[in-house]
């Protein structure tokens, strides 16, 4: 597998400046989807950093944050209109979030990371308990080149991720480049989310059938003679 | 093994899964009882999001109890004067009990109301059995003492004649008792059997040949009306998880079936009421305890 991501990786070093690609550019969601794993990688130049975005499609979310009250932890609330349902930062050397701050047009581009606030700070820990948020260094394989194995996580949203990578030279962005990672669901999970969506009460008549065939004839099996 | 569930978007292991179906069946199976009331709270206890938990339950719950309706049915062991009457209240508390989760849902404060409510009801339902079985066992070992007698109910108003059950009582206390159920149902997911039969037998006076077969009705009646709540209100049943959970239930009852009669029935309610204590404790540790992550993020 690596000999050939490494082959694909050393065409893109003669055919192109910085650049990248992924293993896939599609994923399915289905009944055996347990999350997948992504490889990125890549050549840069070797003067240049690289800092690498993953952002899922904005969705409306709710924050809850735990606080005590008394002796009981209680939930506090808050809607979020436009959230990011996946964020992967993967940086070439490693940078933290501090030193990404520094630039400004990458920030702007990104509203999870646009600023300090205590509250963007609660959105990516609570994004990153469940894996939807990820602050990684890539590995450098051998010169230029550089892979960076992650995984989607199976509590991932359908939708469109939108890969970006930054190259930087000198503290200054000199050049963008983003492709796009599709989450969508497919075989029976989609069939069935589709059902409970648009035709719900199908859904309902054929689980209650289901579910009363399945009684009966479990029943019948295993009741006692 | 792990698979996906769909509509909880999270993967479970099948193992667990298998084991909480048998579990919940063969509880169900040695106590006589639907289920509905342990499965929820395991299921929120194994990581599924709390509204698709009570959701699927409501689908076990109408699976156990319709097929048991039917054999009460061909004994004729049902008053449907009295099952209707209670279902008419089922039917409204069950659609409160929808909307109050729907509402809970949207304010984010799903997870501590019903760990509250379950916790309040499994203490309930344990102390009470416990008592039961103390009175019979030790208080009143040697006496002779009234199954029913009768309360304030039977001074309530609009009174009329349950021929079946051979009760002359108000039309609103199984109009109440229904509506409470009902709320329970809508709310939580569980049939709420365990407290509809006491109350079938204490408040009302039923007679116990009878009350099965009628709570029974009841139940399927209105958890059948709480799925279609469920699925237009909120959304929330997994056609993969209740599948599932309605297989190896129904094992898990089969197995306790072979078993139960040779359990002494007064220690069966002993451990029964104890293991309703332990689950509780674990819900009130969840409320109780500092938390494993402060920040929950849940997409819409």
């Amino acid at each position: 597998m690596y000999k050939y991501i490494l082959i694909i990786v050393f065409f893109f070093k003669i055919g192109f400046a910085s650049n990248f690609s992924l293993d896939q550019f599609e994923i399915e969601i289905n009944s055996n989807f347990l999350g997948k794993e992504v490889v990125l990688f890549g050549n840069k130049d070797k003067d240049s950093d690289v800092i690498f975005i993953f952002e899922g499609e904005n969705k409306k979310a709710k924050l809850t944050t735990k606080v005590k009250e008394g002796f009981l932890w209680i939930n506090e609330t808050k809607e979020l209109n436009n959230q990011p349902s996946f964020f992967a930062i993967f940086t070439s050397p490693k940078k933290t979030l501090n030193e990404i701050f520094l630039y400004s047009s990458l920030k702007d581009r990104h509203s999870l990371i646009s600023n300090h606030s205590l509250e963007l700070h609660k959105i990516r820990k609570a994004m990153n308990v469940k894996n939807l948020y990820i602050e990684e260094e890539l590995e450098s394989v051998s010169g230029n080149l550089f892979l960076k194995k992650f995984l989607i996580p199976d509590n991932i949203s359908p939708g469109n991720i939108k890969v970006y990578m930054y190259e930087i030279k000198n503290n200054e962005i000199i050049k963008m480049v983003s492709k796009n990672l599709q989450i969508k669901k497919g075989g029976i999970s989609f069939k069935l989310e589709k059902l409970l969506k648009t035709e719900s009460f199908i859904y309902i008549i054929i689980l209650i059938a289901i579910s009363l065939l399945l009684s009966l004839v479990t029943n019948l099996i295993f009741r006692k003679k | 093994m792990n698979f996906y569930l769909p509509i909880a978007e999270i993967s479970i292991n099948i193992y667990i899964l298998i084991s909480l179906g048998v579990g919940i069946g063969f509880i169900s199976g040695l106590f006589g009882i639907g289920g509905g009331f342990i499965s929820s709270p395991l299921l929120i206890l194994v990581g599924i999001p709390p509204a698709v938990a009570v959701g699927t339950t409501t689908v076990q719950v109408f699976a156990s109890t319709s097929t048991g309706v039917v054999s009460h049915f061909q004994r004729k062991n049902i008053d449907y004067q009295m099952g209707l009457t209670m279902v008419i209240g089922g039917l409204v508390g069950t659609l409160f009990g929808v909307l109050i989760l729907n509402n809970l849902k949207n304010i984010g404060l799903i997870d501590n109301y019903l760990n509250s409510i379950y916790i309040i009801l499994l203490i309930i339902t344990a102390v009470f059995i416990l008592y039961e079985t103390a009175k019979v066992n030790i208080l009143h070992k040697n006496k002779k003492f009234k199954l029913h007698q009768h309360s304030w109910i039977h001074g309530l108003p609009f009174k009329i004649k349950y021929r079946k059950s051979k009760l002359y009582i108000s039309i609103l206390a199984p109009l109440l008792i229904g509506f409470f159920i009902g709320v329970l149902t809508g709310l939580t997911g569980i049939g709420g059997g365990f407290i509809l039969i006491p109350c079938m037998i204490y408040f009302l006076g039923m007679k116990t040949i009878s009350v099965i077969g009628t709570s029974l009705f009841n139940i399927t009646v209105v958890s059948f009306v709480s799925l279609f709540l469920q699925i237009y209100i909120n959304q929330n049943i997994d056609f993969v998880l209740a599948l599932g959970l309605i297989v190896s239930s129904s094992i898990g009852a089969a197995l306790a079936a072979r078993i139960v009669d040779i359990l002494d029935q007064e220690n069966l309610k002993v451990t029964f009421g104890m293991l309703l204590l332990i689950i509780s404790s674990f819900l009130a540790y969840d409320l109780f305890r500092i938390p494993e992550n402060l920040f929950i993020i849940n997409y819409v």
